[in-house]
């Protein structure tokens, strides 16, 4: 048994890798401390799964919280997990992109898994899932319900601000002025996925794409995209937000 | 008696200053309200009842900020650059480079020996560097933004700060926060890196002559003092408070263009 666990910013996910099988087995906030996640996601796996961390015969860590971890266990870079993962996934993807809280990462990998190339935003929010977290708590409403209230969008709107502290002030105001909430959330989806967009011209991509990450889930966010880019995207599944843990469960079960 | 009035409404408070006989008689300060129009008359009216006059006493009035255009009892508008270099050197006329340091975008401005401006630069596309970027790491310290000058100079070991968007920078203060290090080291440390910010816009532009700081940021010490060591020089002082600079610039431009009118309709 091998636990993979993608410790992000935001959230950490772990899977659960038992004789070639894979099983989802939570996700939770990081709040800012990787050490004390790691610990809830042990308690859960003997709570729930009524495995013991003797039982495991090795842990995987990646994504950022991995170097503040002070247990013993293998540590994988986030690249190396998502791209393993994602020829697992789709043997014929050759460039993957993963929106995560805090960075959006453009890579391309080879038929092994090795990644080639890669672009990515950790300087900026504006392209990245917090950006959407800023907007969706200005306008109360939550990350699940939001591309279906978008959808019932009448009119395209352009933001003014890239900045995710400016473009909530831009929003409040919006509202105020008697603008629908699923113009607004379009807009910012528009605004996101753009900037996405502009993210993939730094490297030379080639099909197939596998998108991952929280907000690969939301189907709006890839349709758009998918529109700009002018290409199809695979959205990572069963669960687009697991693919660097479960790259990390792989990884770990390769190793000797 | 002609009364000149100068009103600065910007994102996060507006200011409102009289004068006469190139003296000021009265300033104010608010937090604005959501709307600009509201924000201008309630700090006028504040304004008015310190000097205790009426607003037909007025002559003529200028107004700034980001709120300028719709301010209905102005006379004229006039971009906030304008007015804190015009304020800014007559508060100080050794003042050739102004760093201002607004709720919503940080600008720097120089002006001539007579006062009159030379060149500018803006952000006001990123948040990093503005008073929104105390005001959001504020939030995640639960403190008030007033606080975090005074705590900042209490701190001995400032936090890198590796990040420039003030979003990422909440989180990485949540990181520092769980590592046990202190409120007073965080704020020094967010003090250095708006710091960074200015040093970086000032690079644009160049920094000449005595540099002054101006808006609500010039009150943090913690911030004067970090954007002194980061420029490697002293910050000039100015003979008003520095959060009415712009106010204060809009009313000698009120004062200006009143003569002006007055010089016009003597020709007709």
């Amino acid at each position: 048994m091998i636990l993979g666990c993608d410790i992000g910013t935001s959230v950490t996910k772990s899977v659960l890798l038992v004789d070639g099988d894979l099983k989802l087995v939570s996700k939770i906030p990081t709040r800012a401390d990787p050490n004390r996640a790691l610990q809830l996601i042990l308690k859960e796996l003997l709570e729930k799964e009524g495995v013991r961390k003797a039982d495991l015969r090795r842990i995987v860590v990646t994504g950022w919280g991995r170097e503040k971890v002070s247990f013993s266990c293998s540590k994988h870079s986030t690249m190396n997990c998502l791209a393993r993962s994602a020829i697992c996934h789709l043997p014929s993807c050759r460039t993957v992109l993963c929106l995560g809280a805090q960075e959006s990462l453009v890579m391309s990998v080879n038929e092994k898994g090795r990644v080639l190339e890669y672009g990515m935003n950790d300087k900026c929010a504006s392209g990245a899932g917090r950006f959407l977290e800023i907007i969706f708590d200005a306008l109360e409403i939550t990350v699940e319900e939001s591309a279906e209230i978008a959808r019932a969008s009448d009119r395209k709107l352009t933001m003014g601000n890239q900045c995710a502290v400016f473009a909530e002030s831009e929003v409040v105001c919006l509202v105020n002025e008697g603008e629908s909430v699923a113009n607004i959330i379009r807009a910012i989806f528009q605004s996101l996925a753009r900037n996405v967009a502009a993210l993939t011209k730094r490297i030379r991509t080639r099909d197939d794409f596998v998108i991952s990450g929280g907000i690969a889930a939301n189907g709006l966010i890839v349709a758009l995209l998918e529109d700009i880019l002018g290409r199809r995207l695979h959205v990572f599944s069963p669960q687009p937000d697991f693919m660097a843990a479960i790259g990390a469960a792989l990884i770990g079960s390769e190793a000797p | 008696m002609t009364v000149f009035a100068g009103v600065d409404v910007g994102s996060m408070s507006a200011e409102a200053v009289l004068m006469k006989d190139d003296s000021i008689i009265a300033h104010s300060t608010i937090v604005v309200k959501p709307n600009p129009v509201v924000s201008a008359r309630l700090v006028i009216e504040s304004v008015l009842s310190q000097a205790g006059l009426d607003p037909a006493d007025i002559a003529f009035c200028v107004s700034t900020g980001y709120g300028r255009e719709k301010i209905p009892f102005a006379h004229r508008n006039v971009s906030e650059i304008s007015c804190h270099g015009k304020g800014a050197y007559w508060a100080n006329p050794a003042v050739r480079t102004i760093i201002d340091v607004g709720g919503q975008d940080s600008k720097i401005i120089r002006v001539d020996g007579q006062g009159h401006l030379t060149d500018f630069v803006m952000n006001d596309k990123c948040s990093a560097g503005t008073g929104r970027f105390l005001e959001s790491i504020a939030k995640i310290l639960g403190i008030r933004i007033g606080e975090l000058g005074d705590l900042a100079l209490k701190g001995e070991d400032p936090v890198p700060i590796a990040s420039i968007c003030t979003v990422f920078t909440q989180f990485d203060v949540m990181c520092f926060l769980a590592d046990g290090r202190t409120v007073e080291d965080v704020c020094l440390g967010i003090s250095q890196a708006l710091a960074g910010r200015i040093k970086r816009l000032g690079s644009k532009v160049g920094l000449e002559g005595a540099v002054c700081i101006t808006g609500g940021v010039a009150k943090n010490l913690a911030v004067v003092s970090a954007i002194e060591k980061a420029l490697d020089r002293k910050v000039a002082e100015i003979s008003v408070d520095p959060q009415i600079v712009g106010a204060l610039g809009a009313a000698l431009i009120a004062g200006e263009s009143y003569s002006g009118q007055i010089a016009d309709e003597g020709n007709v």
